[in-house]
């Protein structure tokens, strides 16, 4: 059920939070093949859910990235060296937030072992898996909390974006993910990947609901959902079209025509460095973080992510400033286009879920390494720390395909507007993965009423 | 690196060499792109 919606009937006494925390509880040891939780706080949570705080999300169950801390819980990264890790003091900023907007946190999600990965593949705590299809990866590096969301896990989730890990699962399994504007949301008591570039954003059902969650998190955000699209300006990102898998492509063009906004095409070469440019800054800086276990742990890391992270010892001492310089040549290029436009659109991804284990896509016709797939598509939007909304547009052999409206930056709540907009003349992001999918039973959504809880009957 | 009873493996090494093969061309091009003015 959406934030939204459950938040109403929890207002109004259709349900308790703990009838509410109890149908989630369920729901997440029924659906453990997914592998979308590290841990489940259970009896915690039910505690909680006996007298959450008012506001708006009184009652809402929530779940968050295990690199987020809370309070009393053990902040793993899905990482062999932290899995022993002494529980954390306090709450991350976020997880303070959202408690006193009266959400009850249930567990911590899985992830790419340090959010250092698209996959959601720990050699150490195992793949979560794509509610759509369970064969497929939920992308990362916030799987979990994007299989969270799409297997209706919880009501809510977070999930965190250095250069993708919260629009790749949200596109990849079907829901909706915000990347917001680097500075919007607190970082502190949240494991860094790189500081720079580091953002923690919800990822739920629809826009609607991660506005709510935004709105928690972000003192500065305001909601603008109710202006709606009419009289935004957004420019179609020509290049992005051309390079992703033609079906996909063509699933997101057909979206464009569904968002009640005037829709241009444009040039976006401006953008062409931002893959290399974010890659200079963001690994010498995962290093530097990772440096005292690289030095005593380093048989630890999974494969993938020792060596990223030996690469980024081994660039070369020019690597860094001339990314950061880069980056201001970068933001002064784009400057034009957003003064033209106030949202850009692309697919957000360039193909849907590979199969869990695959390294490589097919894309028109060339074998690409996935992580490389996705540089052209991420990069340009988290490199100048824009705002991302990816909102699901359509499907490619049953797998989701995600259109992503990026904003000006500090101008989240255009985003979301655009997508709101998008979400109130289409039903995509109320589709869920089939009941008897291959080889994985996810049930239909729930009705929460007093009466006839379907965990209850 | 000075690691503490672990060194990086072949394979390892192999890994950072093929990134720093695919990575070192792009930092040249973008090098000699950005305008010196440019600041940090």
């Amino acid at each position: 059920m959406s934030v939204a919606r459950l938040a109403g009937r929890l207002r109004a006494g259709e349900l308790s939070p703990r009838e509410a925390v109890e149908s989630y509880l369920e729901r997440i040891d029924a659906c453990r093949e997914l592998n979308a939780y590290i841990s489940v706080r259970a009896e915690r949570a039910l505690a909680e859910a006996a007298s959450p705080p008012p506001g708006p999300l009184h009652g809402v169950p929530i779940a968050v990235k295990d690199v987020v801390d809370v309070a009393g819980e053990r902040t793993t990264a899905a990482s062999r060296i932290l899995a022993d890790a002494k529980p954390a003091a306090r709450d991350a900023a976020v997880v303070e937030r959202l408690r006193a907007a009266g959400a009850i946190v249930l567990g911590k999600l899985n992830l790419h072992e340090f959010a250092y990965g698209p996959l959601t593949t720990s050699p150490h705590f195992g793949p979560a898996r794509n509610p759509w299809s369970p064969d497929r990866s939920c992308g990362g590096s916030s799987g979990g909390s994007g299989a969270a969301a799409a297997a209706d896990l919880a009501a809510g989730t977070l999930g965190t974006d250095t250069a993708g890990s919260i629009r790749i699962p949200a596109c990849l399994c079907g829901v909706t993910g915000v990347r917001p504007s680097i500075g919007l949301v607190s970082n502190l008591g949240v494991l860094p990947v790189s500081w720079t570039f580091d953002t923690v954003g919800p990822i739920a059902r629809s826009a609607e609901d991660c506005s709510l969650l935004l709105e928690a998190i972000a003192p500065e955000y305001r909601s603008g959902l109710g202006e709606g699209a009419r009289g935004l300006r957004v420019g179609a990102v020509e290049h992005l079209f051309a390079r992703a898998d033609a079906r996909v492509a063509a699933v997101v063009e057909a979206a464009l025509r569904d968002l009640p906004a005037t829709v241009e095409r444009v040039d976006g070469s401006a953008f062409d460095h931002a893959g290399i440019v974010q890659q200079l800054v963001m690994l010498p800086e995962a290093s530097a973080f990772h440096l005292p276990w690289l030095r005593t742990r380093l048989a630890d890391y999974g494969a993938d992510v020792r060596a990223r992270l030996l690469a980024g010892l081994a660039l070369p001492a020019t690597a860094y400033p001339t990314g950061l310089r880069a980056r201001r040549w970068l933001e002064e290029k784009v400057r034009p286009l957003f003064e033209r436009y106030d949202v850009l659109a692309a697919p957000t991804m360039p193909v849907v879920a590979p199969r869990i284990g695959e390294e490589a896509v097919e894309l028109n016709g060339r074998s690409v390494p996935f992580r490389q797939a996705l540089i052209a598509f991420n990069s340009p939007w988290s490199c100048l720390g824009l705002p991302v909304v990816s909102v699901p547009c359509g499907f490619v052999d049953g797998l989701p395909v995600g259109l992503a409206l990026v904003g000006r930056r500090f101008e989240d709540a255009t985003a979301l507007r655009a997508a709101h907009a998008f979400q109130v003349a289409t039903d995509w992001h109320e589709r869920r993965p089939e009941r008897d999918a291959p080889g994985f039973a996810v049930e239909a959504p729930k009705s929460y009423t007093k009466d006839t809880s379907p965990t209850r009957e | 690196m000075a690691c503490q009873g672990v060194e990086p493996s072949g394979e390892d090494l192999r890994a950072v060499l093929a990134f720093l093969e695919a990575v070192l061309p792009d930092l040249e091009r973008l090098e000699a792109l950005l305008p010196p003015e440019t600041a940090l």
